[in-house]
């Protein structure tokens, strides 16, 4: 998954609901780790629409 | 090595609070992600006044943005219940905070009563050490590490520190409330909140208008992401068009609503979970600051007793969760189950009900009334009802 950082609030909801605790969210800054399955529900997740 | 009783993870309401009950008794540590408290918001900011009474805290006008005198509910097709009847006592007098002076202020009273505060620092994990735990953080540039007799979640809806101790706090997606709100300007509204029902304009949720001072006000919109196609940003630019809201954004919010209720366990050996970190959010309104700062505040006096008597073993310190669930556990409970039935209302549904309350007037309306009368256009809700109304 791509995260569109121009968009990010950085609110943390998708790291919230990922089932492989993939997403760190800090200040100001978004990662992806490795553990990442591309199962999308972070993409669902995001108010803003900035994750695909 | 700094070596301390209490290390709160988060300086929200929620972690001050505890903070604030700790810090007289004991060497209390509080780590903050970010360089400032209380920004950016991620609130519509309504709260009531009975809370402050119930916490023993002293209300700084400052962080009051406006006071408002009752409530208002708005059908699909406008029609308009305004719950300020003797009976909502509860919502008869509330606020509109200013959470950026807010939660900093709480911050403040943590601060002057012994809670060592540090910013700008990341929480990055924990380890057991015999009866302790030793916690790594990351302060601007510089590794930190603390070891501390009991650890406080108060790390929000992504709670790492809970999920390092032991427990699943991941949040299953199809209890996310996903939200975003603007502030505005050239909102001008009486001192009522107004929320905002129907499946087209908030699927599964609302949307609302929180007035602040002046002439601006939150306005927004929260969605179960997994019943809907689009982002809550489509639905709130949507929503601002449709009310024909000419004034201009000053402030863009996003964040994400547990309205999952509380995880399974909010205490383990040695951690105490409060706040969003614990789910404690109202499933049905999203409102958390009531349940993050009574929560915080039973974490902290647990935390304390649990210390003199050397003890903070889960044991002891499920105290914490006897205390939270007898202040509002009943509440959790009855809005899950409640969620649930709002989420099958029909805009139909809505309007009706909202005509219902209108002619009973709300003041003679008790919740058995509402039931029967939805009992009685879906024979289907009567099971949940059943379901509801269980002790």
């Amino acid at each position: 998954m791509i995260v569109e950082k121009d968009s990010c609030m950085y609110c943390g909801s998708c790291a919230s609901v990922c089932p492989s605790n993939a997403i760190i969210v800090t200040d100001y800054d978004i990662q992806v780790t490795d553990e990442c399955t591309d199962c999308k529900t972070c993409v669902q997740a995001c108010p803003m629409g900035a994750i695909q | 090595m700094r070596e301390c009783d209490v290390l709160v993870v988060g300086a929200g309401p929620a972690g001050s609070m505890a903070a604030r009950a700790a810090a007289p008794h004991c060497d209390v540590v509080v780590l903050e992600k970010r360089a400032q408290i209380g920004v950016p918001k991620q609130c519509a900011e309504g709260t009531s006044d009975m809370l402050f009474e119930k916490l023993n805290l002293r209300v700084d006008p400052k962080w009051i943005s406006r006071k408002i005198k009752f409530a208002r509910l708005v059908s699909p097709s406008g029609v308009r219940v305004d719950l300020k009847e003797e009976k909502f006592k509860q919502l008869k007098f509330g606020y509109v905070l200013e959470r950026k002076k807010f939660d900093k202020g709480l911050a403040e009273i943590a601060a002057r009563n012994g809670a060592d505060m540090f910013l700008r620092t990341r929480y990055l994990g924990t380890n057991r050490d015999n009866q302790h735990i030793i916690v790594k953080a990351r302060q601007f540039n510089t590794d930190l590490t603390f070891k501390t007799k009991i650890i406080i979640a108060a790390d929000g809806i992504m709670s790492q520190v809970a999920r390092d101790m032991g427990l699943n706090s991941i949040l299953d997606i199809r209890h996310l409330e996903s939200c975003c709100q603007y502030e505005m300007t050239g909102v001008d509204r009486e001192d009522c909140i107004e929320l905002y029902f129907g499946n087209e304009i908030a699927p599964k949720g609302y949307a609302w208008i929180f007035p602040k001072e002046n002439d601006t006000a939150n306005v927004g919109v929260g969605i179960l992401p997994t019943k809907t196609q689009y982002p809550a940003k489509h639905y709130l630019d949507k929503f601002v068009q449709w009310l024909g809201l000419t004034g201009k954004i000053v402030e863009v919010n996003a964040g994400g609503v547990p309205v999952s209720g509380p995880l399974k366990k909010t205490y383990a050996d040695n951690l105490l979970v409060v706040g969003d970190a614990g789910h404690l959010a109202n499933p049905i309104t999203g409102g958390g600051i009531h349940t993050a700062m009574l929560s915080g505040n039973f974490a902290g006096h647990v935390a304390v007793g649990a210390l003199e008597k050397g003890d903070v073993s889960e044991k002891t310190l499920k105290q914490y969760e006897t205390q939270w669930k007898a202040e509002f556990g009943r509440e959790l409970d009855l809005s899950f189950k409640g969620r649930f039935i709002l989420e099958e209302f029909t805009d139909q549904d809505f309007d009706d009900t909202a005509r219902f309350m209108n002619e009973k007037g709300m003041g003679q309306l008790g919740a058995i009334d509402l039931v029967r009368f939805a009992i009685g256009r879906h024979p289907r809700f009567a099971l949940k009802f059943a379901s509801f109304l269980k002790p």
